[in-house]
C-alpha cells in the first residue's frame, strides 16, 4: 500500500507545484487595485482549490469522490457558483448525513459505498496535507534564511 | 492585558514530550526512501519539477525544526482600537466557520500526531505538531468572544526554534485552553489503546447495534435467533449489507486515529471529525502559502500614503530578501513602520508581510518572558532583538535559540 501512496504523493506534488507556479507567476492578478487583504484571501482560495483539484486528478477518476470533486470544480470555474446539492439519499439526518456532506459526491452514495469512498478520501487527504506542509516549510525556510 | 494572562495560563498545558528520538529515526527512514543528498540551497524558480520534488520531500524531514512554526496567534490589542471592525474578521477569520468545533478538532488530533500514532506520516510528525498548534491557536483566537478577534499567524516563516522554546509560547485564549484539557486525556487514552479494533464481544450496545453480523460470530444467542429466519431474501440481503458496512468500518478504523471505538455511532463521529480536521488543515495550509521566487504579499512602500495611491506602486517583495530581522535597529524600525502602515489598511496584508519576514506579533508580557528565558539560557544571544512599540513587540522569531 505504501508503494501506491508514494506514487500518489509524487503525482499530487507534481500537479500541485505546477498549479502553484501558475498561481504565483502571472502578475496580472497581483497588480490590481484591490485591497491587499482581499488579494491574499483570493489567492489562498485559489491555492485551496488547486490543491483539491490536483489531488482529485492524481487519485484517478475510478473513484466517485474524485469525479464529484472535479465536476464541482468545473462548474465553479464557469462562475455558476450554485452548489447543486443533488439529493439522492434524501438528506439523511444524523451522522451519516454529516459524512455525506463532507465527502464529495457523498449525497449520491449509499452507506457501503460511502464508507469505502471515505476511506480512500481520508488517505488522499492525509497525503495532501503532508505534501502541502512540506511545500509550506520549504517556501518558508527558503525565504527566511 | 487580561488576554495575556489567560494566554500565559493556558500555555502550561502545552508541554508534551519532545519527539526528537523518533524524529531522528524518521529522518533516517526518509533518507533510505529518497536516497540521500539534500541541500538547503535551492532556487525554486530554476529547478526542474522532479528535482524540486525531491528537494521538498527530503528537506521536509531534514529541517523540520529549522522551519517549524511557532504558532503565536494572539489577539491583537489593535482589535480594541479598531472597534470591532468586522471586515477584518471577514478577511482573516471568515475561513473558520465553526470555530469552537475547529478548536476541538485541532486539540483532539494534535495529541494523536504527537504520539506518532499515524504511521503514514512518520517523517512529518513534528511539522504536523506545529501545524496543529497553529490550528488550535488559530481557531482559539478566531473564536474569542470579544468584538473582533484577529488571528495573527506568525506562520511558517519563523525559522529555527527549539521544541522546548516553542512550547513557551502560549497564545491560546481561555476557550482554547479549556478545550485542550479534554484533548490531553483523549490523546492519552488513544495512544494507549492503539488502533486495534476490539471485537464487539463485551459491548452492552451489541443488542441495538447494526454491527450484528460482526458480533454474531461471537455467539450472541439473540442475533442467532434472528438469523434463524434467514431464508427470507430480504433479510439475507440486509445481512449482507450490514456485513459489508461493518467491513468498511473496520478498514476505516485503521485509517482514523483514536479509532478504538466499538460503537458504530461514535466511530462515525470520529470519522467525521477526522475528515473535518483534515479539511481544516488544508484550508490553513493554503493560507500560509508564500510565493515561488518572491512573496506575493504586496507591500506598500514608504512613500505611498494608502491604497488610494493605486495599484501601480504595489511591489511584490520579500522572498528574495535575506533575513534582515535580526539585524540593526534601523531595519527593525523600518519594518515596524511598514507594519503599522499596513495595519491601518488591512490586517491581512500586515500579517502576510510579517510572515514573509519570519516575524510575529505578540504581547509585551510574552515577549519579555521569552527574552528573559532566552537570556537565561544563552547569556550571549546577539540575534535576539525585541523592539517594543506601544502594546506590541515585534520579535524576530528566527533568532530564537537554534537547535
Amino acid at each position: 500500500m505504501s508503494a501506491t501512496t508514494e506514487q500518489l504523493e509524487r503525482n499530487f506534488t507534481h500537479r500541485f507545484l505546477t498549479s502553484l507556479r501558475r498561481i504565483n507567476s502571472p502578475d496580472s492578478k497581483t497588480t490590481t487595485t484591490h485591497a491587499a487583504g482581499l488579494v491574499i484571501r483570493r489567492r489562498s482560495l485559489r491555492i485551496k482549490r488547486a490543491a483539491y483539484s490536483s489531488m482529485a486528478r492524481a487519485a484517478g477518476s475510478h473513484r466517485a469522490w474524485t469525479r464529484a470533486l472535479l465536476s464541482r470544480a468545473r462548474s465553479q470555474r464557469r462562475r455558476q457558483q450554485h452548489d447543486v446539492h443533488r439529493r439522492r439519499q434524501g438528506r439523511e439526518m444524523g451522522r451519516a448525513g454529516k459524512l455525506r456532506g463532507l465527502v464529495p459526491g457523498g449525497s449520491r452514495m449509499e452507506m457501503g459505498q460511502l464508507l469505502e469512498e471515505t476511506a480512500h478520501y481520508v488517505q488522499c487527504l492525509a497525503v495532501q496535507v503532508r505534501v502541502m506542509q512540506a511545500v509550506a516549510d520549504h517556501f518558508s525556510s527558503s525565504s527566511s534564511m | 492585558m487580561q488576554p495575556c494572562s489567560r494566554e500565559m495560563a493556558a500555555g502550561g498545558l502545552n508541554s508534551p514530550t519532545t519527539t526528537t528520538p523518533s524524529h531522528q529515526f524518521q529522518l533516517h527512514d526518509l533518507h533510505q526512501i529518497h536516497g540521500g543528498h539534500h541541500t538547503h540551497h535551492f532556487d525554486p524558480s530554476s529547478a526542474s519539477a522532479d528535482d524540486f520534488l525531491d528537494q521538498i520531500l527530503s528537506s521536509a524531514a531534514s529541517s523540520p525544526w529549522s522551519s517549524a512554526a511557532a504558532a503565536d496567534l494572539i489577539k491583537s490589542p489593535w482589535a480594541d482600537l479598531a472597534a470591532g471592525d468586522s471586515t477584518h474578521d471577514d478577511n482573516n477569520n471568515g475561513f473558520f466557520n465553526d470555530d469552537p468545533a475547529a478548536i476541538n478538532l485541532a486539540s483532539k488530533f494534535r495529541h494523536h500526531q504527537i504520539n506518532g500514532g499515524d504511521t503514514n506520516n512518520n517523517h512529518n510528525n513534528d511539522n504536523k505538531m506545529m501545524l496543529q498548534q497553529q490550528l488550535l491557536m488559530a481557531s482559539a483566537a478566531a473564536a474569542a468572544g470579544d468584538g473582533a478577534p484577529l488571528s495573527l499567524f506568525n506562520g511558517f516563516g519563523s525559522g529555527s526554534i527549539q521544541p522546548q522554546q516553542h512550547f513557551h509560547h502560549p497564545a491560546t485564549q481561555g476557550a482554547g485552553g479549556g478545550a485542550m484539557q479534554p484533548g490531553q486525556s483523549f490523546g492519552a487514552g488513544g495512544g494507549q489503546s492503539g488502533a486495534a479494533a476490539s471485537p464487539g464481544k463485551s459491548q452492552p450496545q451489541a443488542s441495538g447495534s447494526t454491527g450484528g453480523a460482526a458480533t454474531a460470530s461471537q455467539g450472541k444467542p439473540r442475533v442467532r435467533a434472528r438469523r434463524g429466519q434467514a431464508t427470507d431474501p430480504h433479510s439475507i440481503a440486509e445481512r449482507l449489507r450490514r456485513e459489508r458496512i461493518a467491513e468498511r468500518m473496520k478498514s476505516l478504523q485503521e485509517l482514523v486515529p483514536n479509532a478504538n471505538k466499538t460503537d458504530k455511532a461514535s466511530m462515525l463521529d470520529e470519522i467525521i471529525d477526522y475528515v473535518k480536521f483534515l479539511q481544516l488543515q488544508v484550508k490553513v495550509l493554503s493560507m500560509s502559502r508564500l510565493g515561488g521566487a518572491g512573496a506575493i504579499a504586496p507591500l506598500v512602500t514608504n512613500d505611498m500614503s494608502s491604497e488610494g495611491g493605486g495599484g501601480d506602486c504595489i511591489q511584490a517583495n520579500g522572498g528574495s530578501n535575506p533575513a534582515n530581522g535580526g539585524g540593526s535597529e534601523s531595519s527593525m524600525t523600518m519594518t515596524e513602520q511598514q507594519v503599522a502602515k499596513l495595519m491601518e489598511e488591512d490586517m491581512g496584508s500586515a500579517m502576510q508581510y510579517l510572515q514573509g519576514k519570519g516575524l510575529c506579533l505578540m504581547p509585551i508580557s510574552l515577549a519579555t518572558a521569552i527574552s528573559t528565558a532566552t537570556c537565561r539560557n544563552q547569556p550571549s544571544s546577539p540575534n535576539l532583538s525585541v523592539l517594543t512599540g506601544g502594546d506590541v513587540a515585534v520579535k524576530d522569531s528566527t533568532s530564537a535559540t537554534k537547535p
